[in-house]
């Protein structure tokens, strides 16, 4: 890493000599915070591949017709949209956490079993700042630049990059901090913040939008500060705004995913909270305390009145996603969750990755809890580890049978999936396919069939891998009925494709 | 964050003067002329409104309330300066901001969030809230400009940490 030229230890030895040496608290203080993590991360790389996932991409990826394996069901087409953080370099400064770089949506255009792929860089106002200054702008959630400039509000750092939506005709990449991004279906292009209405430009809408079986959708976004507060949204199927909350619900701090029911809104809020007293010189993540002796509180909201609210204590944990959610007829709601002991997964796994190290940290656990019509929630099991669980779309708040999620093959140890699954909470019988070493899946989702009788596992399973060795990202399709047989069919990009969030499939 | 409603009557009526004496001081040293050098206005709609606190009323910045001084011009693209003569020598910070739809205040969201494009004086900037009174002001002995720039301002502007003391 050079400054000007002169290289940065150089530049900083050389204060030293030149009788600068009362300069030297403060030296070593830039060098140990903001030494630049590219050099450690590329020199990582070379000797552990896997890290590919972590890689900048080109900020614009096309090809035309990729090579399938297999065969490739007959009804399966549209598009499959995924997103994620992609542009961790640039300007020779690397963000120090994953969550940070700008997003990236990507488009599988399937076509009686033609696939086509395109990538576009999401072209926020925030990245077009910084393009046009030449440098990095803004800080992150979990980086802090030592000369970040000043925001006008949470928008000018968002980075579109962790989910995408498509509702009410319209294509959105989401962030949590701040606005929905509006996306051009023809060209993909970035076309300005989505507004809601005039009160919530620029109020946080989170990447988990969940859609009601009666095609409705409910949704939250979490500011923290100068007050924490949640706010609640519910989208009619064109899009058009039906109600708005804001919940006061204490201290708060990262609030990822949420569940619904056929009554209620949950909101697991983890000891895990933001302070903003110590915002001073640490970024977002870093002026967040974690309390493992204090209680997780879970708010449950009812849907027909946001007044209308009841706390459940659980023991502390750590999630970022539900699978799923559900009232029984005596109003207990039953709650899945992929939970981990605490959050070292966000505090050390997922920000030392940038500089190419892996720490190992507690993994997500598939957890059941019990959460009656009063008093504490309770854990009901905890099982094998598990990630970005999904259920069938016709099952979204109502009662599942069928979750299907990623997970490891033997002991997890933060981050290493290579397994799909598919559990079966009616019989415990668990369904695995694993990927084999050198393979990395990311989300896969239960597509329905078209024509099928609407069951659980009357669908297929789509969702992308890295192959690392190879240096490619493929996309896989299984029937969801048989996910140990293996994919269905394959379709591999020229390409590999740095590791991603969520997406969303759109028939047609 | 405190609501800054920076419409100010004498503002109001001043603004169509090149220079604007500051209502509400007076005393013997009324000597000093300030000049606001605003900057980063993207559009020619609507209006543009500057509030001027001098260091006594410091305990409110940017509440206008506490204001000795405003005024409006219609926007225009890039930047323009709005003058206050007549100032009693001493601390002053300013505050502005870019009223795109001409209704005379800073929108916000239902979180308080400004909607509309917003500036401290010396680019000052807060965490989740205004910038402080020191961050955003200057010493007036005769004459002096600070810098006010509204919104993002452009490539060079939000990293232009120069002071124009």
């Amino acid at each position: 890493m050079t400054v000007n030229g002169i290289p940065r230890r150089g530049f900083l030895a050389a204060s030293a000599a030149c009788g600068l040496a009362h300069l030297a608290p403060f030296a070593s203080a830039l060098a140990t915070t903001h030494e630049d993590w590219s050099d450690a991360f590329d020199a990582a790389l070379e000797g552990n591949r896997m890290l590919l996932g972590w890689k900048t991409p080109p900020d614009r990826l096309d090809a035309a017709a990729l090579s399938v394996s297999g065969t490739w069901p007959g009804g399966l087409n549209g598009r499959f949209y995924r997103n994620g953080p992609s542009i961790h370099d640039r300007f020779g400064r690397r963000y120090r956490h994953w969550f940070d770089g700008d997003g990236m949506i990507h488009e599988f255009a399937i076509d009686g079993g033609s696939i086509a792929h395109r990538g576009r860089v999401i072209r926020t106002p925030k990245l077009d700042r910084e393009d046009a200054a030449g440098r990095r702008l803004y800080d992150g959630y979990g980086t802090r630049l030592p000369d970040s400039a000043p925001l006008q509000g949470p928008d000018g750092m968002n980075t579109a990059n962790i989910s995408v939506l498509h509702h009410g005709g319209e294509l959105l990449a989401l962030w949590e901090g701040g606005s929905a991004t509006r996306l051009n279906e023809s060209t993909l292009a970035a076309e300005g913040f989505r507004s809601w209405g005039p009160e919530l430009d620029g109020v946080a809408f989170s990447a988990h939008p969940k859609r009601d079986p009666d095609g409705t959708l409910w949704n939250f976004g979490i500011h923290l500060a100068p007050q924490p507060k949640i706010v609640l949204y519910h989208i009619g199927r064109g899009g058009q705004l039906l109600g708005v909350g804001l919940v006061e619900a204490g201290p708060l701090g990262l609030i990822h995913d949420f569940a619904i029911t056929r009554h209620s809104l949950v909101f697991v809020i983890e000891p895990f909270l933001f302070d903003p007293a110590r915002l001073g010189s640490a970024s977002i993540l870093d002026a967040h305390t974690w309390h493992p002796q204090a209680e997780t509180r879970v708010l449950v909201i009812d849907k027909a009145d946001f007044g209308a609210r009841r706390w459940h204590a659980l023991p502390s944990g750590f999630g970022f996603h539900f699978g799923n959610a559900w009232e029984e007829a005596d109003g207990s709601i039953r709650l899945d969750y992929c939970r981990a002991r605490d959050p070292g997964i966000l505090t050390e796994t997922l920000r030392y990755v940038m500089k190419g190290e892996f720490v190992p940290s507690s993994p997500p656990r598939y957890t059941r809890i019990l959460l009656p019509p009063g008093g504490d929630g309770r854990i009901v099991a905890q099982e094998q580890d598990a990630e970005f669980a999904r259920v069938a779309p016709a099952v979204v708040g109502r009662r599942h049978r069928y979750v299907y999620t990623l997970g490891s093959p033997g002991e997890p140890a933060g981050w290493s999936f290579r397994t799909v699954v598919r559990r079966d909470l009616e019989t415990g019988a668990i369904e695995t396919f694993d990927y084999g070493p050198g393979r990395i899946p990311e989300e896969h989702l239960f597509v329905p069939k078209p024509g099928g009788n609407g069951g659980e596992d009357d669908g297929w399973l789509i969702g992308t891998v890295l192959d690392w060795k190879a240096g490619l990202t493929g996309l896989s399709v299984f029937d969801a009925a048989a996910i140990p047989a293996g994919p269905l069919a394959q379709a591999w990009l020229p390409y590999p494709l740095p590791l991603g969030f969520h997406g969303t499939f759109v028939p047609g | 964050m405190k609501r800054i409603p920076l419409l100010l009557a004498a503002g109001v009526f001043l603004s169509g003067l090149p220079a604007l004496t500051a209502p509400g001081i007076s005393g013997a040293a009324l000597a000093a002329e300030l000049t606001i050098a605003i900057s980063g206005i993207t559009s020619a709609e609507g209006r543009v409104y500057v509030a001027v606190h001098h260091e006594r009323g410091n305990v409110s910045f940017p509440d206008t309330e506490g204001a000795v001084a405003g005024a409006w011009r219609m926007a225009k693209e890039g930047g323009f300066d709005i003058s206050f003569s007549g100032l009693e020598p001493g601390r002053y910070a300013v505050s502005g901001f870019h009223d795109t739809d001409g209704d005379g205040e800073l929108d916000m969201n239902l979180l308080g969030i400004p909607t509309e494009s917003f500036g401290f004086g010396n680019g000052a900037s807060g965490l989740f809230g205004p910038a402080s009174f020191e961050a955003s002001s200057i010493a007036l002995k005769q004459t002096a400009t600070i810098r006010l720039p509204i919104g993002y301002s452009g490539p060079a502007g939000p990293t232009d940490r120069r002071s124009d003391q």
